[in-house]
């Protein structure tokens, strides 16, 4: 049976609602459905107290946290990937694309060199990351006063300045690594780019949490734009679009989402890259569609990775990396039907 | 004489050195539909930009229903004037019917939803141009002439009066060109308004029903083809040498290089 396009957005709800209640059973405790139930009933006031209280000490205190971090990084990097390929016309860009992921890593590893505080190395990740893109327009918009009009600075330099920001972002992340003290702050260093939700704090997720969700819902809505905004320039304006005002502000909301993604659980790839694309072979290339079911995608990539790295082996796995593997083999499995879409 | 729909008045730019428009004035109303012609870097595509609002002219002014240029936002320019370029291929492999959808694009609701009307409006325009069968099949997939089709309809589509086209029969065969321009005729006797580039005066001459020369930056003609599209003014037009020629009731260009020493 061959599903209709309107069919996928609320199967995909669904697998993000199992996914999520999946991640609450894995772990290195693991409890069972009932349990969760039992703990979850009882967190909101429906059942009595479980007769034993640890299952809820760990749906609530070490779980929940972690799925809801999860569920944001994954739908706020899917999120900006799939706003990144619409504005930059290209099916290949990630957030990493203007140096966002390089900017926030490096923000991220000056403050484990300077032992900042957490409230600090939250700021510095997303200052890195804010820092790149900024740097990536400015340099774009300095080579782009051709009377066109500043703001508008075209693709091409656009992409002119993500190369510069991410070359210079990642030199300094090196400098970072050579500076820092090889016993204790480098392993803390290379940690954190490898990517993990083993150290996400709560006060950290109801910080960060809300920002990321406020930028994700910003790139919902602004992806009625993003069909338009994929053609050319000219043709957007005519269609009655303000076109550098838009690129900026979906540029803004995914530099924002996918850096703070960064401060929350260090740097996790791919997932901005190929979510996108399945979502694309699922609903077709229209945004509107695209967008929810991308974001309840990654949502659900990344409490499946993140189960993965809890409990593969003994000690837990960085998220990155196993985010990297499944990325490729995914990317491989979907890739021959991706290229059959295209024609 | 009805009101003109567009008017540009003593329109000039400079871009560096290079003037590339000097003291230009058109007005398009309703019915005109009117070829563009002048050779490469004459400004034509400058001064459909600028029509457009899309480059600001050093000196001079543009009105749309009386209205100054500068004075609209990009919605409501866009409610008066639709661009068409060329057929191209995007960079997502939208469906015909996501194409034509765009036009609508600034007035949709909370998660892209079309209203009633907008939908009225996509399936309107999909119908005229006959691509209704086709609403379903990737853009990409389709013929030059059925993606300009396509492009047209997306400018049906935003209900606008005015056309503006950058050279969209230029990479079409006879067959689509004269289906475009049959069109374009239609739409124009409708009460639209269309200005077309076109490297080929032979269009201008059997379909359209006003010619405007533009010649280093400047109008050299405006008025009826087989006014203004003399041997004279192709010649001055595209420096070669040109003959019209004669075949029943139709003109055709003959053009050969002019010899170095002239």
């Amino acid at each position: 049976m061959k599903l209709t396009r309107r069919a996928i957005l609320p199967l995909c709800g669904v697998l993000l609602v199992a996914a999520a209640f999946g991640g609450l059973c894995v772990g290195r405790y693991p409890l069972s459905v009932l349990e969760v139930l039992q703990a979850l009933g009882h967190g909101v006031g429906l059942c009595p107290a479980p007769a034993d209280a640890t299952s809820g000490l760990i749906v609530f205190a070490e779980r929940i946290p972690r799925v809801i971090a999860a569920m944001l990084i994954g739908a706020g990097l899917s999120l900006s990937g799939g706003a990144y390929q619409s504005v930059f016309r290209n099916p290949l860009v990630s957030p990493a694309f203007l140096g966002v992921l390089a900017g926030a890593g490096f923000g991220a590893a000056l403050a484990v060199v300077i032992a900042a505080p957490p409230a600090l190395r939250l700021v510095l990740t997303f200052a890195g990351g804010a820092a790149a893109v900024g740097l990536g327009v400015a340099v774009a918009r300095a080579f782009g006063r051709d009377g066109r009009g500043i703001g508008d600075p075209g693709i091409l330099l656009l992409v002119f300045g993500g190369l510069v920001s991410t070359a210079l972002f990642t030199a300094l992340l090196s400098i970072m690594k050579f500076v820092a003290d090889p016993l204790n702050q480098l392993p803390d260093i290379v940690f954190w780019l490898l990517g993990s939700l083993a150290a996400v704090q709560p006060h950290e997720l109801w910080l960060v949490g809300p920002i990321i969700a406020a930028g994700s819902a910003v790139l919902l809505h602004l992806s009625r734009y993003l069909d338009a905004l994929a053609l050319s320039d000219d043709e957007a304006r005519s269609l009655g679009l303000p076109v550098g005002r838009l690129r900026l502000a979906v540029i803004a909301a995914a530099t924002v989402t996918s850096a703070l993604t960064v401060a929350l659980a260090g740097v996790i790839g791919w997932v901005g890259l190929i979510v996108p694309h399945i979502a694309r072979l699922l609903v077709g290339p229209s945004h509107r569609r695209l967008m929810p079911v991308a974001a309840c995608i990654g949502a659900a990539f990344m409490i499946v990775t993140d189960g993965f790295a809890r409990t593969l082996t003994p000690s837990e796995i960085p998220l990155g990396v196993i985010s990297d593997l499944l990325g490729v083999v995914i990317f491989l499995a979907v890739l021959p039907r991706i290229r059959r879409g295209w024609v | 004489m009805s009101a003109p729909l567009i008017e540009a008045r003593g329109l000039s730019l400079r871009l560096g050195a290079r003037r590339v428009m000097r003291n230009i004035s058109l007005d398009l109303g309703p019915g005109d539909c009117a070829a563009l012609l002048g050779a490469n870097g004459a400004g034509k595509t400058t001064l459909l930009r600028t029509l457009l609002g899309f480059v600001r002219p050093g000196s001079g002014e543009v009105r749309l229903d009386g209205r100054l240029l500068e004075a609209l936002g990009r919605r409501a320019i866009a409610r008066r004037v639709a661009y068409v370029p060329q057929a191209h291929v995007p960079s997502f492999p939208y469906t015909v019917r996501e194409i034509v959808c765009m036009a609508r694009a600034p007035a949709s609701g909370w998660g892209g939803r079309l209203g009633a009307a907008d939908e009225a409006a996509v399936s309107g325009a999909l119908a005229r141009l006959g691509l209704t069968g086709f609403a379903e099949r990737s853009y990409a997939g389709l013929s030059g002439g059925e993606r300009q089709a396509v492009l047209v309809a997306r400018a049906l589509a935003q209900d606008a009066q005015v056309l503006l086209m950058d050279e969209p029969a230029a990479s079409l065969d006879v067959g689509q060109q004269a289906r475009l321009m049959g069109l374009l005729g239609e739409l124009a006797r409708e009460g639209r308004a269309i200005l077309m580039s076109t490297h080929q005066p032979e269009l201008a001459l059997r379909w359209f029903n006003r010619a405007v020369l533009l010649h280093q930056g400047e109008v050299l003609a405006d008025g009826p083809p087989r006014e203004v599209l003399t041997p004279g003014a192709l010649s001055k037009l595209y420096a070669v040498d040109v003959r019209l020629v004669e075949a029943g009731e139709e003109l055709f260009v003959s053009a050969s290089p002019r010899s170095p020493d002239e």
